[in-house]
């Protein structure tokens, strides 16, 4: 049997290619303010290892309804030959150029295409979109409408009322602002236009929920292995004599940062790929906040957790609570006093910078001397790596570009991200953190389970 | 203040584009400045009342792209002429080259500068000829080869920085009278070259005979007798034969000056003095068939470029909105006696008064307007007084469509199309546009009026929107207004 074949139509510039963007996960399909960019029906395919399992047409919109329906009117046969007579509309102007886009739009309709009319619910109704809904009622095919959000305004009731005249289904279907869990719904909603497509979108819907499952976990793996690399890191270097001067521990932070960078940006590339996002850093212009240095005022600010929560996860106890102290004492620390912001000023940037990490020095067997930074003690890096990570995946995740631009205007203003795990996960993950700080090795089993609380965390809205 | 004299061709560039910056100006503001400057001047003709106004009200305004403009312009027609003059030299040269052991062959010299010649000049007017189908091509092919049109690929060149430039050598332009344009002014730089050409060759001619010993002779490898060789040579010289009867060959000179080059001691000697006679026939020959129909074309091509260049200004939406305004009679409303409202008067200053720019037929396309607000509307925002109101568009049948045509395109008055600015300018609409001007002519303006949904203005993006598709129509005397304050 023949795949399910949904043909996306309406007038122009009602947001056709955007849903087709959407539901086809595609980022190909252009996209414009300007009426009439789609020219040709042009088909995306929805495959599964080889096998396709639903396809959806992005039509232009039309732009001679009413003569349209004239024609066919005058053709009229009765209601039993109204598809017939809709088929001698495409012969009659297969060669007429000003029934282009309606032929385009109606060709794969005739063919067997399930019939998705987008209107936006934004704009007010009118009476201009009757004859397009009534020569869309003459090729007979099973259709649903969907009211699509475009502006602000606010007309779907109206629209409601109108719909329901010639459609059977009636959706609303924000399709700039739909997350996944929308679009899959919206997909299954689909097999209720025909109950013989069902079966098939059912098991599209699934195989795109599966993979979404599969990706979520490979990347929260991903992100568990920067968290575990991050945290054990230590670099060494070489010192003339026993002493360590102030020059040789600045090297060894700033190497030490270094490679804590190069562990991230590995890792974004890593999650990228996963979600075939491979060139986003130079698409997505939108994520400035992922383009902060990790290390940034900034990035503690909004990523790390503030000082009580700190308390509250037991990060403060045994070596770290001297920090707390301090922080106290002297106000606020940029590591320990995240979250508070402006408050943060340069003495509270150096007081951080110089407690990054463990600093030793180590005597040689060979002879001779050498520093060792790492691993990192600095109690809230890990909290601003997972929130840098988790961000990004949802960035990379999300294909809705408006989706896309919410995340990240929730980040400029300031909501910290750490805010939204959960107390009892929050603590969970802190004690792998101490224990990674610690420099205690993390078996198969905890890696998995910091994967899973990583996991549950992408989930987390 | 009034704007230094300014061509006609520079404020065919220069009024458009200052009128589509103008745009940002609120239209009751525009209506009350244009009509004012119109009547600052005596009536006259719609070209002449454009190009008056400019003068005022672009008064002091000195950056223009229309003079840079004919700067290059002017700089490609000496370049032009320059390179027929060097051309010219060239092929006089070569045609009349003379080292004494053989006399200059006359067909040889008449086949180069009146032969060649006469064959360009044929394809010239077939360039000129309308653009008949089975031509088409063929004409498009002209237009790239000729002189004028290499001419034109450099002034665009030049003239790169300026849109506008680009826009006027389309031959193709959606614009009629951007195509004119452009034809003209190929065929005016073509003959400006030929001009120029026919010019040295005939001075290089006159001067090599003045100061050079030049016998003329005619030899051929076709059989030819000196009694038809003869008979050609008056034939050609027809057209001067009353007039200048020395510069006709007799049979004698023909029959006397034919030479083998096998046999180069066939011409005696003696006989080069009247060799030389040929001379006046040749220079008369390239007069009268390279020249005088080159100049001809050229006058013919510079006239009808002014015409063209007139019609280029004056063929454009823009400067109809213009004519429009500037034509606006002025009609007292009660609005403005708050205008008239003594100083110190404690009434807040209101919004000036909307000018009144005349009567219109409205059609209402898609129930973009219930009628009595279209007047409203109408009134308030374009200034005009609605004659009558007919609907379109929307859930109304086709034949609705043409009752409404039947009812606006009365050619009486403008007719304001009201549409909905929130919908796309569909197909549909362009083809009642399309309709509603053959039934008007083309004299009569067609404003469309995009209208906002509910209480707010008309955005850019929706604006933009509306004046690309308009644009497709290529229609000089239909706009798009909002009226927008």
């Amino acid at each position: 049997m023949s795949p399910p074949r949904f043909a996306i139509v309406g007038h122009p510039n009602k947001g056709k290619s955007s849903i087709v963007a959407t539901l086809a996960e595609d980022d190909a399909v252009a996209i414009s303010p300007h009426p009439g960019t789609t020219t040709r029906a042009r088909t995306y395919p929805m495959r599964l290892e080889g096998e396709t399992l639903y396809e959806l047409i992005d039509t232009p919109g039309f732009q001679r309804a009413r003569e349209t329906l004239t024609w066919l009117e005058a053709h009229d046969r009765g209601a039993g030959e109204r598809a017939t007579v809709v088929r001698g509309f495409l012969e009659a102007h297969a060669a007429d150029a000003r029934f282009h886009d309606e032929r385009e739009l109606l060709t794969p309709i005739m063919e067997g295409a399930g019939i998705l009319y987008v209107v936006d619910g934004s704009r007010p109704y009118g009476r201009q979109y009757e004859a397009e809904m009534e020569v869309l009622r003459w090729t007979g095919r099973p259709r649903m409408a969907l009211i699509n959000l475009i502006s602000s305004g606010d007309h779907v009731d109206q629209w409601r009322a109108a719909l329901t005249q010639y459609f059977s289904i009636v959706r609303v279907f924000d399709a700039v602002r739909a997350d996944f869990g929308k679009r899959i719904e919206l997909l299954r909603a689909f097999g209720a236009i025909d109950e013989t497509w069902a079966p098939a979108l059912n098991r599209a819907a699934d195989a795109l929920s599966a993979d979404r499952e599969r990706r979520k976990r490979a990347a929260a793996g991903e992100i568990a292995e920067l968290l575990i690399a991050a945290l054990s890191a230590s670099v060494t270097v070489p010192l003339r004599g026993d002493a360590a001067d102030e020059v040789a521990r600045d090297r060894g932070r700033a190497e030490l940062r270094d490679e804590i960078r190069k562990r991230e940006r590995a890792a974004r590339r890593a999650v990228q790929e996963i979600y075939h996002h491979g060139d986003l850093e130079t698409r997505e212009t939108a994520a400035s906040y992922l383009v902060e240095d990790v290390f940034s005022e900034q990035s503690f600010n909004i990523f790390g957790l503030s000082a009580t929560q700190l308390a509250l996860t037991g990060a403060a106890s045994g070596a770290a609570a001297g920090l707390v102290i301090d922080a106290v004492l002297h106000g606020a620390s940029l590591l320990l006093g995240a979250g508070i912001g402006a408050a943060v000023g340069a003495a509270g940037t150096l007081a951080g910078a110089s407690r990054l990490a463990k600093v030793q020095v180590l005597g040689q067997p060979l002879g001779g001397y050498e520093l060792k930074v790492g691993p990192v003690t600095a109690p809230n890096l890990p909290w601003v790596l997972l929130g840098r990570a988790l961000l990004h995946v949802k960035l990379v995740a999300e294909r809705n570009h408006a989706r896309r631009g919410e995340f990240v205007l929730e980040a400029q203003q300031g909501a910290h991200l750490a805010d939204a795990i959960d107390p009892a996960r929050r603590r969970s993950l802190e004690a792998v953190f101490r224990r990674l700080r610690g420099g205690a090795a993390i078996d198969s089993r905890s890696r998995e389970a910091l994967a899973g609380e990583i996991a549950a965390l992408i989930d987390t809205p | 203040m009034s704007r230094r004299p300014t061509t006609l061709f520079e404020d065919a560039i220069d009024v458009p584009t200052w009128l589509e910056a103008d745009r940002l100006t609120p239209y009751a503001e525009r209506v009350r400045r244009d009509r004012g400057i119109a009547r600052s001047f005596a009536p006259a003709s719609r070209l002449q009342s454009v190009r008056k106004w400019w003068r005022e009200a672009a008064a002091g305004d000195h950056s223009s792209d229309g003079a840079r403009l004919v700067r290059v312009r002017t700089l490609v027609t000496f370049v032009m002429a320059g390179l027929g003059i060097a051309a010219g030299i060239t092929v006089a040269l070569a045609a009349f080259r003379y080292d004494g052991s053989q006399p200059v062959n006359v067909v040889r010299l008449l086949a180069l500068l009146v032969g060649v010649q006469l064959a360009f000049l044929a394809l010239t007017l077939l360039l000129l000829m309308g653009r008949a189908i089975g031509f088409k091509s063929f004409q498009d092919l002209l237009a790239t080869i000729t002189p004028g049109g290499w001419a034109a690929s450099v002034f665009r060149r030049l003239a790169r920085a300026s849109p506008v430039a680009a826009r006027l050598f389309d031959w193709h332009s959606a614009r009629a009278s951007a195509g004119r344009f452009a034809k003209w002014q190929i065929l005016f730089w073509s003959q400006a070259a030929a001009v120029a050409f026919n010019v040295a060759a005939l001075v290089s001619a006159i001067l090599l005979v003045t100061f050079t010993d030049l016998a003329f002779g005619w030899s051929t490898t076709l059989e030819a007798n000196p009694a038809a060789v003869s008979r050609a040579v008056q034939a050609i010289a027809w057209p001067w034969h009353t007039f200048v009867p020395g510069a006709v060959p007799s049979t004698a000179l023909v029959e006397q000056s034919q030479f083998f080059r096998l046999e180069s001691g066939s011409l005696a000697s003696g006989a080069s003095r009247a060799l030389g006679g040929w001379w006046p026939f040749t220079v008369l020959c390239v007069v009268t068939y390279g020249l005088l129909p080159r100049l001809a074309l050229l006058v013919l091509a510079a006239a009808r470029l002014r015409a063209a260049t007139g019609a280029l200004l004056l063929d454009e939406p823009r400067v109809t909105a213009l004519l429009d305004r500037m034509a606006a009679p002025e009609i007292e409303t009660a609005a403005e006696a708050h205008d008239a409202a003594p100083a110190g008067s404690p009434t807040p200053a209101a919004s000036p008064p909307r000018p009144i720019t005349g009567r219109a037929n409205a059609v209402i396309w898609d129930d973009s307007l219930a009628p009595d607000a279209a007047r409203t509307y109408s009134r308030e925002r374009l200034g005009f007084e609605l004659a009558s109101i007919a609907e379109a568009g929307g859930g109304r049948a086709m034949v609705d469509d043409r009752a409404a045509l039947e009812q606006a395109g009365d050619g009486a008055h403008p007719v304001v199309v009201f549409a909905p600015a929130w919908e796309p300018p569909l197909l549909e609409l362009l083809d009642f546009l399309a309709e509603l001007r053959r039934r008007l002519g083309t004299a009569a303006s067609i404003v469309v009026t995009p209208v906002p949904e509910g209480a707010r203005e008309v955005s850019t993006l929706e604006l933009e929107t509306w004046m690309r598709a308009m644009g497709r129509l290529a229609d000089p005397h239909l706009y798009v207004e909002t009226g927008a304050a």
